[in-house]
């Protein structure tokens, strides 16, 4: 059993590792159990009235600024006192050093406890004497274990329980030799000893293992910062060349509108729609990804026609594929797919759009499924320049971009999205180089119904 | 609040979003000789001027601030069936489907163009002109007689099962609206069969298959995903 300490203010915990569910929290100066598990984008808060623990939803800038003032309460999951056994509602509210301490000297008291059964199985070949470094054992124990003062109760309880059980008369603590005096009041010092040294070593490697594990937080912690200010920058830059494009057009309808030809207003007018067709796009991709990585996403899994799926995406493709011919090719019959209809169809959107920002002019997009006993496979081939085999691996993670110089422009996000949707469903996505050139994508979704929805 | 003349002909349409912008941008585009707009910026405000102004359609935004869109759409089917089309974003199929479900005629998708959306408004207007359907169903080389229950593809007579006719016939009468799988299960199966969606899916496909020249780009019996089905009459 650990002790956390934890602010309601800023939601922030300090203590040792993970937080587990028998360790106890410190809220603002209350004891309680830990809260319940808790996913990203969500902070447990404590009712001290009610005591409980409240999941409520916050924003990453909330929680980075320490302020969770507006954090939202989730209804849902309004959870009641977790883990729910006795013993653990009668210690919510107890001072939470007090409740450390005892923890310690009962420990304490059962290493006595076993050295006296250890001593009791040897008792017949052993004269009492010798007892004493089976005690002075747990003595050693219990210093490096509980710290000193719980190592000095160990050594008294020894002295206690070595003159009671084994020193005759035997069962009480009256002692016949006087020489078990000295006994006792040597056994007594070499504890006391032992555990102050033992306690000052444990501290100082306590210290020394501290600071290596803040040294490692604040390491963690530039590298999560550099990697997050390349993100920001890579988003304000996507988000922003649009917006360039928009507000310039718009503003040269609005100012210089009238000396514009006719063709050139055209121009202007189509610029502005198609970048903010783009914006929306990278919007509702950021959007995809950041449900995806907060945990947010709810699958709708239903049978779906894959040829219907197939439909949808051409659908909404349509205009982006303009002459592009795609060929589909399906295996016969009717094919169904338990998958969430939405967010399948946007996987195969990415991947269309990805073949076709690739793909030159005049070729073709394949599409391709097939089915091989418990799988569905679905591939996505163009004819395009393909990825260097080195890339290959990379081209799902988040914001990579494909180092073709003259195609820039995309997201670095339709791929990680796909493969984020493709893995909730419990199905694979990876991408190979064409034989003849070009670049195929493989989905592989699991036909049986996925576990989650039994 | 004035109310327009029936005389001027023009098609009184409600805007029912807080977001001024968007009521800017909707009366900048859709004020014409077909069309005079009024404005409202809550669901309140809203459902006493649809009481006061008695719109041809209503615009609905699902995400007012002080009542829920599904909650006003409910009030106004009370008294009312003015066309509503819905305008909502693309990550809340849920939400539309209630919507459609509590008597929402149609939907749209944030951020749309003004030619889509004045498409579903004329489309609603049409179909709360003309009452009872035509007889004659005529789309695209697509041709059904509702009397005489016989469906031809390009002049050539297609035979249907019972299902897949009542289907058909089912988006016919609601020709260019989004008709939800719910709707379908329950008014085609019955209610038990709403936990069933796969033998929906089953009678599209070959229906699809009997009347659309490529079933894989459907251009009659188009799919709204995670929402429903939508027959597309070509005019």
């Amino acid at each position: 059993m650990r002790v956390y300490y934890f602010s309601q203010e800023t939601g922030v915990y300090q203590g040792e590792g993970f937080l587990h569910q028998i360790d106890l929290v410190n809220v603002d100066g209350v004891t309680t159990i830990s809260p319940p598990s808790y996913s990203r984008g969500e902070v447990p808060l404590y009712d001290a009235s009610t005591r409980t623990w409240v999941l409520h939803r916050v924003q990453q800038r909330q929680r980075q600024s320490g302020d969770l003032k507006h954090a939202v309460p989730l209804e849902k999951d309004s959870v009641s006192c977790y883990p729910v056994e006795s013993f653990y509602r009668s210690i919510q509210g107890m001072d939470v050093n007090f409740l450390v301490a005892v923890s310690r000297y009962i420990i304490s008291l059962l290493l006595v406890a076993a050295a006296t059964l250890v001593c009791e199985f040897i008792r017949p070949h052993l004269v009492p004497t010798n007892m004493v470094m089976i005690y002075q054992l747990v003595v050693v124990i219990a210093a490096v274990k509980l710290g000193r003062r719980p190592a000095i109760a160990t050594a008294f309880f020894s002295v206690l329980a070595f003159d009671f059980f084994f020193v005759p008369p035997r069962l009480t603590f009256s002692v016949a030799e006087k020489e078990y005096l000295i006994t006792f009041l040597g056994f007594f010092v070499v504890g006391v000893i032992i555990s102050s040294l033992v306690a000052k070593v444990r501290e100082q490697s306590l210290e020394r293992e501290r600071l290596s594990k803040q040294a490692e937080h604040a390491r963690i912690l530039q590298v999560q910062e550099n990697l997050e200010r390349a993100l920001l920058n890579s988003i304000s830059h996507d988000l922003r060349t649009p917006l360039v494009s928009i507000k310039g057009a718009l503003s040269a309808l609005k100012d210089e509108g009238e000396r514009l030809s006719g063709q050139a207003r055209q121009e202007l007018l189509e610029t502005a729609s198609d970048e903010a067709e783009r914006l929306n796009r990278f919007v509702g991709n950021l959007l995809d990804m950041t449900r995806l990585e907060a945990g947010a996403m709810r699958l709708n899994i239903d049978p779906c026609d894959v040829q219907e799926l197939i439909g949808c995406a051409l659908s909404a493709m349509d205009s982006r594929l303009g002459d592009r011919n795609v060929s589909v090719l399906l295996p016969p019959g009717m094919t169904l797919v338990p998958v969430d209809m939405v967010l399948m169809t946007q996987v195969l959107v990415n991947l269309l759009e990805n073949a076709n920002k690739y793909a030159p002019a005049a070729s073709n997009i394949d599409v391709e499924v097939s089915v091989t006993g418990d799988w569905l496979t679905l591939t996505v081939a163009d004819r395009g320049p393909g990825v260097a085999e080195s890339e290959l691996p990379h081209i799902f993670d988040k914001f990579y971009h494909v180092q073709v110089p003259e195609k820039a422009g995309g997201t670095g996000l339709g791929l990680s999205i796909c493969r984020g949707i493709v893995e909730a469903h419990g199905g694979k996505i990876r991408a190979e180089n064409r034989v003849g050139g070009g670049l195929v994508i493989e989905v592989l979704l699991p036909l049986g119904a996925p576990s989650e929805v039994v | 609040m004035k109310v327009a003349p029936e005389s001027t002909g023009q098609h009184r349409i409600l805007v029912i979003d807080d977001e001024s912008a968007i009521r800017r941008f909707l009366h900048s585009a859709l004020s014409s000789e077909e069309f005079i707009l009024h404005e409202a910026e809550s669901g309140h405000i809203g459902l006493s001027a649809a009481a006061a102004l008695r719109p041809d359609v209503i615009l609905l935004d699902l995400g007012l601030p002080d009542l829920d869109g599904i909650e006003v759409i409910r009030r106004i089917r009370e008294w009312s069936e003015v066309p509503i089309i819905v305008l909502s974003v693309r990550e809340r199929e849920d939400d539309k489907v209630a919507a459609l479900d509590a008597g929402a005629d149609d939907y749209l998708t944030k951020p749309f163009g003004v030619g889509e959306l004045l498409a579903r408004i004329r489309a609603s207007l049409r179909r709360s002109i003309t009452q009872s359907s035509e007889p004659v169903f005529t789309s695209a080389g697509l041709r059904v007689d509702l009397n005489l229950r016989r469906v031809t593809v390009d002049g050539t007579e297609i035979q249907l099962t019972p299902t897949e006719y009542d289907l058909l016939r089912l988006l016919i009468v609601h020709a260019d609206k989004v008709v939800t799988h719910g709707q379908i299960l329950k008014q085609i199966w019955g209610v038990a069969h709403q936990e069933q969606p796969q033998v929906l899916r089953v009678t599209i496909s070959n229906l699809r298959k009997k009347i659309e020249h490529d079933p894989s780009r459907p251009r009659h019996i188009t799919t709204e995903p995670g929402v429903g089905y939508r027959l597309k009459q070509a005019q």
